[in-house]
């Protein structure tokens, strides 16, 4: 290939500035964090069969919602508390000088995920605290109550 | 060959767009029948949304979205003459439920399967 | 022309910083439910008192309810370098939570900690 050439100019050459070209259009690389303090969070001292939810409350403070304003319903309820930081990353690729075909890959996973459960009485019942880096998922704590 | 090429050079203009968000961003295989709620978790990471059920049974939903779609522009000079894109987007998850003993009992898919590929925004 | 020449290569290197701040809601609710008391403050007062409705309305068991006033903070940092642009958008909220009886009378007001956001560009690593 590298003999060739196309009006007196290298194909190698060619083909490099073609691909300059190409991507004129751009790489982009980013990344959303949501309520990274749910990682700081203490649970340890939470004791299934014993803590209530006001003191969970009255220690950890409440549940931030993700992502909407209006999403508490989903984090807050009579049986669970749940904290929930999520970590998006995005690939953007436009291709292209005058057609630019758009390319994005975006995954977003529960980082850090913190869900207390609570019986009739509002005793704590379960504790499970859970980790997402990469494709791995870690469980940090799983406790429950004894029946 | 001509036609092929052709086809092939076109589709590669119209872009490619994956988001996915939790459960549909994981890759792993569900729970198996008699497996515990400890091992949900440890698979799928902490449920959406967890419940009893009235026969003493619980249930568990892990829930999230895929989207699929293409976009490209036509611009010019900085000036963008046109955008065309489509993005579909479906909710992808798994309920589970754990009978008193705490075995998984039943399994069901939430939503629909990956969603179609398209860049055209107009019609249904 | 030495240095038109060195401008014009520097000018492209400053090509793009980003700054995007995202606010949503008042944050001010938070400051504003130290008006609520406890036992007298009825569920119909709170509008008023919080400057805003609740985003959220949570029913809970034996005719409790729960009223979220929720705000959040965005900060999104970047900069673009002739092909590459990278950026990191660091999100929070929180809200107040708002707990009344069947009445509708207040009984304890809860709140989730302040959004803490702070301004980051790279978006690798953990």
């Amino acid at each position: 290939m590298g003999d060739v050439a196309f009006w007196g100019v290298n194909a190698v050459r060619i083909w490099v500035l073609a691909l300059v070209v190409a991507l004129c259009g751009g790489c982009t690389f980013s990344r959303v964090r949501t309520n990274p303090e749910v990682a700081d969070l203490e649970t340890a001292w939470i004791v299934p069969g014993t803590t209530t939810y006001r003191e969970v409350v009255g220690r950890l403070g409440m549940p931030p919602p993700v992502g909407q304003a209006d999403s508490a319903p989903a984090f807050v309820s009579a049986e669970t508390l749940h904290w929930l930081s999520t970590d998006t990353r995005i690939f953007e690729l436009k291709v292209g000088y005058i057609v630019s075909p758009i390319f994005r890959r975006s995954r977003t996973v529960a980082a850090d995920d913190v869900l207390i459960r609570f019986d009739d009485a509002g005793v704590v019942r379960q504790v499970s605290r859970t980790r997402r880096r990469g494709d791995e998922t870690t469980v940090l704590d799983f406790r429950e109550a004894r029946p | 060959m001509r036609v092929g090429l052709f086809l092939a050079v076109l589709a590669l203009c119209a872009g490619c767009i994956s988001e996915r968000m939790g459960y549909a961003a994981l890759d792993v295989e569900p729970p198996r029948p008699g497996a515990t709620y400890h091992d949900a978790v440890t698979t799928l990471g902490n449920p959406m949304t967890v419940h009893d059920l009235p026969d003493g049974s619980t249930e568990a939903v892990w829930v999230g979205t895929a989207t699929c779609g293409g976009a490209f522009e036509i611009s010019f000079w900085g000036v963008r003459l046109l955008r065309l894109g489509n993005t579909e987007t479906v909710t992808q998850g798994r309920r589970l439920v754990f009978d008193a003993a705490g075995r998984l009992t039943a399994s069901w898919p939430v939503g629909e399967g990956d969603p179609p590929w398209g860049v055209v925004p107009f019609g249904r | 022309m030495k240095r038109l020449l060195l401008l014009a290569l520097v000018t492209p290197l400053l090509g793009g910083c980003i700054w995007n701040r995202a606010k949503v809601n008042d944050a001010e609710v938070a400051a504003r439910a130290a008006a609520i008391v406890p036992g007298k403050t009825h569920a119909e007062e709170l509008p008023k008192l919080m400057g805003t409705v609740p985003s959220s309305v949570i029913p809970l068991k034996d005719g409790r309810t729960v009223y979220a006033f929720s705000y959040g903070d965005a900060k999104t940092e970047g900069f673009t370098l002739l092909l590459f642009t990278l950026s990191k958008t660091n999100s929070a909220f929180s809200a107040v939570y708002v707990f009344t009886d069947m009445k509708g009378v207040v009984r304890h007001v809860e709140a989730s900690p302040a959004p803490e956001t702070a301004w980051e560009t790279w978006p690798f690593g953990e």
